[in-house]
């Protein structure tokens, strides 16, 4: 069944970039150092490197996955498992991308607690984000797609002009030797860290949305690729300017690396880091709940506004239970091996299914 | 369901009838033109000209007297254009309260000439020098309530066929006319649909001036923002016409609608084409600028001296804490003060009669200010800050939006005390939805920056010199996109080095 | 329906919002933190400062000291001891007291960096005595003057740069030791640079004085601009050399040795009359350039004797093999190694007098 999207609902292809660059910013650019730095040594980059270069690759299979008269992923999981079956399938997904979303709100509470409001209680800050977190869903995807579009650039920017202050005391004898470990190390270092690219396989519920979704695929290639470069950047400065030890016991080593900033009108610049870090984080969680709704209006015709109202309650109520540190890194770690065998595992196996499909 | 549309039309069954209604007011005039003839005519002394009547009516009546044996006669003689003969109850009674004399034989005949258009427009200016979108050079010629002199100067400044008026009547007390005036050819039908549809199904009494039929057409009357642009210049009225948009018209009141809009629209002045592009993109910048400071500068005090005292250099720390030494209130109670403050200084300067008003605004402005920081109710930094952003609210051309603007700034207030940094960047995601889910006429609001078009940022943000400003927007879908041909770059005329 | 749901959290909201709040008049702004140790007990002391009308009558102020066990214990025997909140986050010095240092930073160090408030520009300073003395001495000088004299000194004197970061950083990293500037004061009450500490593992161990402190700012800063240099020729004229940029390449070689090879660029100032153009491009470069190797191989030599690295010759060694283990190296390799210096001076100019 195909989905014929009425002509005004539908956004141009030139969008997909910057959906994409928005939906991959999470908090994983304010701590993926630590990960990397534990497993990768001083090579922490080349896994970022590494990474980023494979994702094409499941960009790639996700693009022939969905070539066809515009369907999205619920469709294909009906085809190819049934009904039933790919019903279960499509809400698995929703409970990967709700855990997903959990996890990015929560550790970004966690930050702003820990960094600029230390008295200030879990739920009134969550309660603000989940209001502006309704309006924008309930605008749309147009407005969720605008919102997208205008903080997109928000991380680049903030790192172009806060990366020239560490290179003052960066050290490039840090990251030399290069390639100096072992192919296990290298394996190990990008299962762990691969999560913090993740958030792009949105693409598959919003693809009939799209205009002329097959050319889009330039754009979502561009994407990553500027994704990758970015994240390659801030690694590679991050370990030239802090020693690998530090980095190993930091949490959050890009908020510590803008601490050494000093503009003539801003003495810390930490603290404008964080909170437009908000606006960064909040095109991520629109995306991925509007993402939600859309599956559940697709395979149960639920209204849209009654799941996004239920996945903002979830959300409030997850982030209340989990209190304290320990749960949040618990949390973190189960959502990012699930990704990986979504993204690594799952996403083949359905170029798989499709092409056995197609010769028989 | 009766609505009041209905209601106040009042059914007259003949003419007897009629006439005992209207003669129950003062202003109605009952005149035998011409005994033998038993000519009479009736009309509201009060809305036609009587030298009218006296020159055009009864004298070539008297005149040819013994020409005339019905009405149709009568009708070949009257030099004025729409006189008809009616007996259509409803179309006179209308017609006399419109402005128009009826000519009658004798009363049971039901039946009489109307004569059309004898209204004149006294008690309105004569001209207007359009002084709340002043600019310094450039014509200074604006639209005066009479609706008949603005279709004229519309005309003037348009001077082609494809100028297209459509005329109707809204309001069920007031009567007003109403005129779509759009070029065809060039503008997308769904507009003029669109506008005509909302006008028809307008139900309201009073309609005095075009804001009130700006607000009951618009598209969503709950935001600040204004979707309708309303001008009083003809030549913003007239580049609104080619960029493919539509003007309505509005009898009794100087200002004409422009839909659909997009925000930038609010923030061009006419003086950004009337000077070079170098200095016309220069100041809509500043102009930008100033925005974004008005709205943000006090809440960023609030938010920096409330909870991140780390943001300040050290040393900036000394004056703003030696000025803040003796205050008694915290940062969010003394800005509310100061803005307020201002905010009645603005609508008390706006009443005073101009004697009084000089002297009192230099007590307000500038002793009130002084006596209040030395009376250490604020501080005098944050004094700079709310009078520099007063100010610089007041830098848009068009009053409605600096008026969305100077209200802003007090919900970003009230968030940043509360949360600090993070609640203005909470409040500005949420001015950006906002923008984001408004539309006017249909169109979205934030073109051409969301459904991003590279090519119309030739007049957005920034003015390119005017033959690059050659296709209309295309968000607006006119049926024409470019608006003249340009051929080639031109070539610097004096170029010495290329060719000596 | 969606109003009434935005209004009413708003405003509950607004109630709460009133109580965490730091205004800035309300609250003490720590300029320093100083730290002794006494009997196994942490003193800690901080001074404030207070603004008045104009900046030069404007000066700090001392809260009380207070003693834990802990070096975050303190703070909260401050809060005991005065009317506002106390506030963190404009930190600009922490004064170590020289026993305290000679007894292990690492805890402090743990606990400044894990501390988000404290920015990681502030400096750290070995005090020659005790810190509540030099803080006491402060408090006659404008505020956050003991970091803006180090500030200043690191861009335009002979004190390498050192700030919070820059010690963590050597400390978290295996192949490089830590080094703090130190300040003391005069007998006529006058604080001054007193050159740099060097740590072996947290512990203080070596002390240099100024003009080793200045060779030391020759290996490990990146750009050297303004910092002195006073030589003595062989028939006894006393010059001062000013650099005003300086390239080091350094390179390892196979029998257990190291390279350096520095380019510099000098003004040469206080030279006397009787020089010629020819005196001064041959006999004084060289004397320059001998006095200079000279000094700089002492350095590293007692450096190596005592057992300390903060040059950062481990990390030359770690670059250049794949398999380089902290201990095995500072035992066998270390106290082996051969220095080799050469060092090659332009004096780019002498003044705008013949």
């Amino acid at each position: 069944m195909g989905n014929i999207q009425k002509e005004n609902y539908l956004v141009s292809n030139f969008f997909v970039f910057f959906i994409i660059i928005s939906s991959q910013n999470g908090i994983g650019l304010l701590g993926f150092q630590n990960i990397i730095a534990k497993n990768a040594k001083h090579d922490g980059w080349i896994v970022v490197l590494l990474i980023g270069i494979s994702l094409q690759i499941v960009l790639w299979l996700i693009y022939e996955i969905l070539k066809g008269d515009n369907k999205d992923i619920m469709t294909i999981h009906n085809e190819f498992f049934g009904k039933f079956f790919g019903s279960v399938a499509s809400i698995f997904i929703s409970i990967y991308f709700l855990t997903a979303t959990i996890t990015v709100f929560r550790t970004y509470l966690e930050i702003v607690q820990v960094w600029a409001f230390p008295s200030v209680s879990l739920w009134e800050i969550s309660i603000l984000m989940l209001l502006i977190i309704y309006y924008i869903v309930s605008g749309g995807f147009r407005v969720v797609t605008g919102i997208c579009f205008l903080f997109a650039f928000i991380p680049s920017i903030l790192f172009f002009l806060s990366l020239y202050f560490p290179l003052k005391f960066s050290n490039i004898n840090n990251i030399l030797p290069i390639f100096n470990l072992s192919f296990i190390d290298l394996i190990k270092a990008f299962k762990e860290s691969s999560s913090i690219f993740f958030g792009f396989e949105t693409l598959l519920i919003y693809f009939p949305l799209v205009k002329n979704a097959h050319h889009s695929k330039i754009w979502a290639n561009i994407a990553i690729m500027f994704t990758t470069i970015i994240f390659t950047i801030v690694a590679l400065v991050s370990l030239t300017y802090f020693s690998v030890g530090q980095l190993v016991n930091s949490k959050w080593p890009t908020l510590e690396m803008t601490k050494i900033m000093e503009l003539p009108f801003v003495e810390r610049f930490e603290f404008i880091f964080i909170f437009s870090w908000l606006a960064i984080i909040i095109p991520t969680i629109s995306l991925h709940i509007w993402s939600i709704s859309r599956i559940y209006k697709r395979l149960f015709n639920v209204k849209p506004r009654i799941s996004l109202i239920n996945s903002l309650v979830l959300i409030l109520v997850f982030t209340l239970i989990i209190d304290n540190y320990f749960k949040a890194e618990i949390l973190n770690s189960i959502v990012s091996q699930m990704g990986f065998y979504f993204i690594y595992i799952y996403i083949p196996l359905l170029f798989l299914i499709k092409v056995i499909r197609r010769y028989h | 369901m009766v609505s009041s549309k209905d209601n106040s039309k009042h059914e007259f069954k003949n003419i007897d009838e009629l006439f005992s209604y209207y003669s129950q007011s003062s202003d109605f005039s009952c005149l035998n033109i011409s005994e033998r003839l038993s000519l009479n005519i009736a009309y509201f002394n009060s809305l036609v000209d009587e030298k009218i009547i006296q020159e055009h009516v009864s004298n070539p009546i008297l005149r040819n007297h013994e020409d005339i044996s019905n009405l149709k006669d009568i009708l070949k003689i009257i030099p004025i254009k729409d006189t008809k003969i009616s007996s259509d109850i409803q179309e006179i009674s209308e017609k006399i309260i419109q402005g128009s004399a009826f000519i009658y034989i004798n009363k049971a005949m039901n039946m009489g000439i109307i004569i059309n258009s004898l209204t004149i427009s006294t008690g309105y200016r004569e001209q207007n020098d359009a002084e709340n979108e002043y600019s310094v050079i450039g014509p200074k010629v604006g639209f005066v309530e009479d609706i008949d002199t603005n279709l004229r100067l519309l005309r003037k400044s348009l001077n082609i066929p494809n100028l297209k008026f459509e005329e109707t009547f809204v309001g069920t007390t007031s009567n007003t006319r109403v005129v779509i005036a759009y070029l065809e050819g060039i503008i997308n039908p769904e507009h003029i649909n669109t506008a005509r549809q909302r006008i028809k199904d307008l139900d309201y009494d009073l309609i005095c001036d075009s804001s009130l039929l700006d607000q009951l057409i618009t598209d969503n009357s709950t935001t600040p923002f204004p979707l309708l642009l309303t001008t009083e210049r003809v030549d913003r009225a007239a580049y609104c016409l080619i960029n493919g948009q539509l003007a309505i018209l509005c009898d009794g009141s100087p200002y004409v609608i422009n839909a659909p809009t997009s925000i930038f629209d609010f923030f061009v002045s006419p003086e950004d084409y009337l000077l070079p592009w170098v200095l016309g993109t220069f100041f809509r910048l500043i102009r930008f600028l100033g925005v974004f400071f008005s709205i943000s500068a006090t809440p960023i005090y609030v938010a920096v001296l409330t909870y991140h005292i780390a943001i300040i250099p050290k040393d900036m720390l000394g004056p703003i804490i030696d000025s803040r030494v003796n205050v008694p209130f915290p940062p969010l109670i003394e800005a509310l003060f100061l803005e307020v403050i201002i905010e009645l200084l603005r609508e008390a300067g706006a009443r005073l009669p101009t004697k009084v008003g000089q002297t009192l605004g230099i007590v307000g402005g500038i002793v009130i200010g002084q006596a209040a920081v030395e009376a250490a109710l604020t501080s005098n930094i944050l004094l700079i800050i709310v009078a520099l952003s007063a100010l610089a609210s007041f830098t848009t051309p068009t009053f409605k939006m600096s008026n969305t603007i100077r209200f802003l700034r007090f919900p970003l207030i009230i968030l940043a005390s509360i949360w600090g940094g993070l609640g203005l960047v909470a409040g500005i995601i949420i001015l950006c939805t906002h923008t984001l889910r408004l539309k006017s006429f249909g169109m979205p609001y934030l073109a051409p920056l969301y459904p991003f078009r590279y090519s119309e940022f030739t007049d957005g943000f920034v003015r390119f010199s005017l033959p690059y400003i050659k296709k209309r927007r295309s968000i607006f879908r006119p049926l024409v996109q470019s608006r003249f041909n340009v051929n080639g770059r031109k070539k610097d005329i004096g170029d010495d080095f290329n060719n000596e | 329906m969606n109003k009434i749901f935005i209004c009413i959290p708003i405003f509950c909201l607004l109630l709460i919002g009133c109580s965490r709040t730091t205004i800035i008049d309300d609250v003490k702004i720590i300029q320093s933190i100083g730290y002794d140790i006494e009997n196994n007990e942490i003193i800690g002391t901080a001074s404030y400062p207070v603004y008045v009308e104009s900046i030069q009558e404007s000066h700090p102020r001392k809260l009380f000291t207070a003693e834990s066990k802990t070096t975050t214990g303190v703070f909260t025997s401050f809060t005991k001891q005065t009317a506002d909140e106390i506030d963190m986050s404009q930190l600009g010095s922490v004064v170590i007291g020289d026993a305290f240092a000679k007894n292990g930073i690492s805890d402090l160090l743990v606990n400044l960096n894990s501390d988000p408030n404290i920015g990681t520009n502030s400096t750290l300073i070995i005090s020659k005595k005790t810190a509540s003395e030099l803080l006491e001495e402060t408090m006659n000088y404008p505020p956050y003057f003991l970091s803006s004299v180090l500030d200043q000194s690191m861009e335009n004197g002979n004190v390498p740069l050192t700030n919070l970061h820059t010690i963590s950083n050597q400390y978290y990293r295996e192949s490089q030791d830590m080094y703090i500037p130190k300040m003391e004061i005069t007998n006529e009450g006058l604080i001054v640079g007193d050159g740099v500490g060097i740590f072996k593992n947290d512990k203080l161990s070596v002390s240099l004085d100024n003009r080793e402190t200045f060779l030391l700012k020759m290996f490990v800063d990146k750009s050297v601009y303004n910092s002195t240099y006073e030589v003595t020729t062989s028939d006894n004229i006393d010059l001062l050399a000013k650099i005003i940029s300086n390239k080091i390449k350094s390179s390892v070689n196979n029998s257990p040795g190291v390279n350096y090879k520095f380019n510099l660029k000098v003004y040469l100032k206080e030279k006397t009359t009787k020089l010629s153009v020819s005196d001064i491009t041959n006999r004084i470069t060289k004397e320059i350039e001998t006095s200079l190797e000279k000094d700089l191989l002492n350095l590293l030599e007692k450096l190596k004797n005592e057992n300390v690295d903060p040059v950062g010759i481990g990390e030359l060694y770690r670059v250049s093999q794949r398999n380089w283990e902290k201990n095995e190296f500072y035992r066998e390799i270390y106290p082996n190694i051969k220095f080799n210096i050469e060092a090659n001076v332009n004096i780019v100019n002498t003044g705008a007098a013949e």
